[in-house]
């Protein structure tokens, strides 16, 4: 019964400041794609006519971010039952769209005004997937100015 | 989320090798090529950054601690290719591609592969 | 590069399912409950089913394996050597009619306090020094012994297993179960014999028979009962475990009272007594 207890407090602390922190990062990744919507970024550049620049340079973006418990326990529950893991869906796309954003805004700090040949990466940390469930992406590609 | 760029910014190692994802360098052109360069690194993460990872876990978001540990091991790694880059006499790495993977429980290889290349 | 970018804007997320997030796990957590639910049930079928159709060999195999486990979970020492075990076992032979005959029937004298007495498959019988203390004759004892056998005779105990049942055939097939007569980790973990119930119905039926061998045994049912009726006087201030998982002793006596007249049995009769010294080990209680 203290078992359970502790389960619950978790599970509400999890869902609590999980989605409260995954609205905000919504919310933060959105006026950031806006903002940074007039430099365009492209998966192709390698077999294209090179495009005229001065300068060309390499920009990485990357995060490691972790599951909250109640996202964990829904994993959990969600590997008995088997389909789609609809609360790992959202912590993957907040992932790879921040990495790709950091990449961009390096980039544009630089002074890029486009990013060919943009590759990304997913990389699961926790191996065994027993414990903690931490997730890397990885977001790169040549600015060019 | 802020954007941690200062020490892990790849700028530095642009400066002395021009790195680029593309076949060739933008507006210059290629002379000759010496074959593949690669740079790697297998990191573990600490026992203090596993514990605080391990409260994160209950309340989720971004793990700053491994997002800074894994882009300096990056950069480690990218910093080997380019030793391996100017060893062969080139000042450019075409195509660079990298890769993650987890080879034990803890611990990654951050490994990163191009081509060395001398252009003008 | 000739060709033309025009910033857009994707406004709609499609890699993300819409479906809100407690919604989703109330969907999981219910899907797995009902199957868990579902397995259950199946598995508690599959227990009535299989329970009667145990062989004799199998029954006595089970009832061994776990005696280490029950001996441990019953607490107190077993008192092997005592002459009082003698005593009960000369009680208990005359009741073994002949469904049990291919059974052999063990006691087991534990040392502890708790008025109790209990059977597991196989034919083990557990009897306390606790209830032997209170006991006032013969009568309530023959009907106690009478009662457990009515357990074994019903395999009560196999059926109240239920699902470790299961774990239990497997890990004898596989031959895990004990090990030099020692009790494996693995049963006394998942066989909690404190928590082990009857139902009414089958209380009602060891009662029964019980009272039947009582009968044979005395020609009437006098004194048999004297058991429920100090512990309906004490409930529910002090229960002891026999009575705790058994349905109120007051209750148990009217329904045997009954079950008596419909049968014309008299309840009045002769009391036997115990033994001298039947509360003392072997008999023997010192000058005092």
């Amino acid at each position: 019964m203290g078992d359970l207890i502790v389960v619950l407090i978790l599970l509400a602390i999890g869902y609590g400041f999980g989605s409260y922190a995954e609205r905000q990062h919504y919310k933060s990744i959105r006026e950031r794609e806006k903002a940074t919507l007039h430099v365009p970024i492209m998966t192709f550049g390698a077999k294209q006519s090179l495009p005229p620049a001065k300068e060309t340079a390499l920009f990485v973006g990357s995060v490691v971010v972790a599951s909250d418990y109640f996202k964990t326990f829904a994993l959990a529950l969600r590997n008995l039952v088997g389909g789609r893991v609809l609360s790992y869906e959202s912590l993957l796309d907040r992932g790879r769209r921040e990495a790709l954003l950091r990449m961009k805004e390096e980039a544009i700090a630089w002074g890029a005004t486009e990013l060919a040949n943009v590759r990304i990466n997913t990389s699961s940390l926790s191996q065994g997937g027993q414990g903690m469930i931490s997730i890397e992406v990885i977001a790169y590609g040549t600015g060019i100015r | 989320m802020s954007n941690p760029q200062s020490r892990t910014s790849y700028l530095s190692a642009n400066q002395r090798m021009l790195l680029t994802t593309l076949e060739g360098v933008p507006g210059k052109e290629v002379l000759e090529h010496y074959g593949i360069v690669q740079g790697s690194t297998v990191r573990a993460k600490n026992v203090g950054k596993d514990l605080l990872a391990g409260l994160k876990n209950i309340v989720g978001g971004e793990l700053k601690g491994y997002t800074e540990l894994l882009q300096e091991a990056r950069h480690e790694a990218t910093e080997r290719m380019v030793q391996q880059a100017e060893q062969l006499g080139a000042n450019a790495i075409v195509n660079v591609r990298f890769a993650t993977s987890s080879v034990a429980q803890g611990a990654a290889e951050l490994y990163v592969y191009g081509t060395a290349v001398k252009v003008m | 590069m000739n060709m033309k970018y025009t910033p857009k804007e994707i406004t709609e997320e499609v890699n993300v399912t819409p479906t809100h997030p407690l919604v989703n796990l109330g969907y999981l957590a219910g899907t797995v409950v009902v199957s868990l639910v579902a397995i259950y049930a199946a598995m508690g079928v599959a227990v009535d089913l299989v329970v009667p159709r145990l062989s004799r060999s199998t029954e006595i195999k089970i009832g061994d394996s776990l005696l280490p486990v029950a001996q441990d979970q019953f607490g107190g020492n077993v008192l092997a050597d005592d002459t009082r075990v003698d005593y009960l076992e000369s009680l208990a032979q005359p009741l073994i009619r002949e469904e049990l005959s291919d059974l052999p029937i063990t006691i087991h004298l534990m040392d502890t306090e708790i008025a109790n007495a209990a059977i597991i498959a196989g034919g083990h019988v557990f009897v306390t020094t606790g209830l032997l203390e209170e006991s006032r004759s013969e009568n309530e004892l023959v009907f106690i012994l009478g009662h457990e056998l009515g357990h074994l005779a019903n395999r009560d105990s196999l059926k109240s297993l239920g699902r470790s049942l299961f774990l239990l055939l497997g890990s004898l097939a596989l031959g895990i179960g004990t090990q030099n007569g020692q009790s494996s980790p693995l049963l006394n973990t998942t066989l909690d014999f404190q928590s082990l119930h009857y139902s009414r119905e089958q209380e009602t039926q060891a009662d029964r028979y019980g009272m039947i061998l009582t009968i044979e045994q005395y020609g009437h049912g006098g004194y048999a009962l004297d058991f429920f009726e100090r512990h309906s006087a004490h409930e529910p201030s002090f229960i002891p475990e026999y009575v705790l998982t058994h349905p109120l002793s007051e209750n148990r006596i009217e329904a045997l009272e009954l079950f008596a007249a419909e049968n014309n049995w008299s309840l009045t009769g002769d009391l036997v007594p115990l033994p001298e010294g039947i509360e003392c080990p072997n008999f023997d209680c010192g000058n005092e």
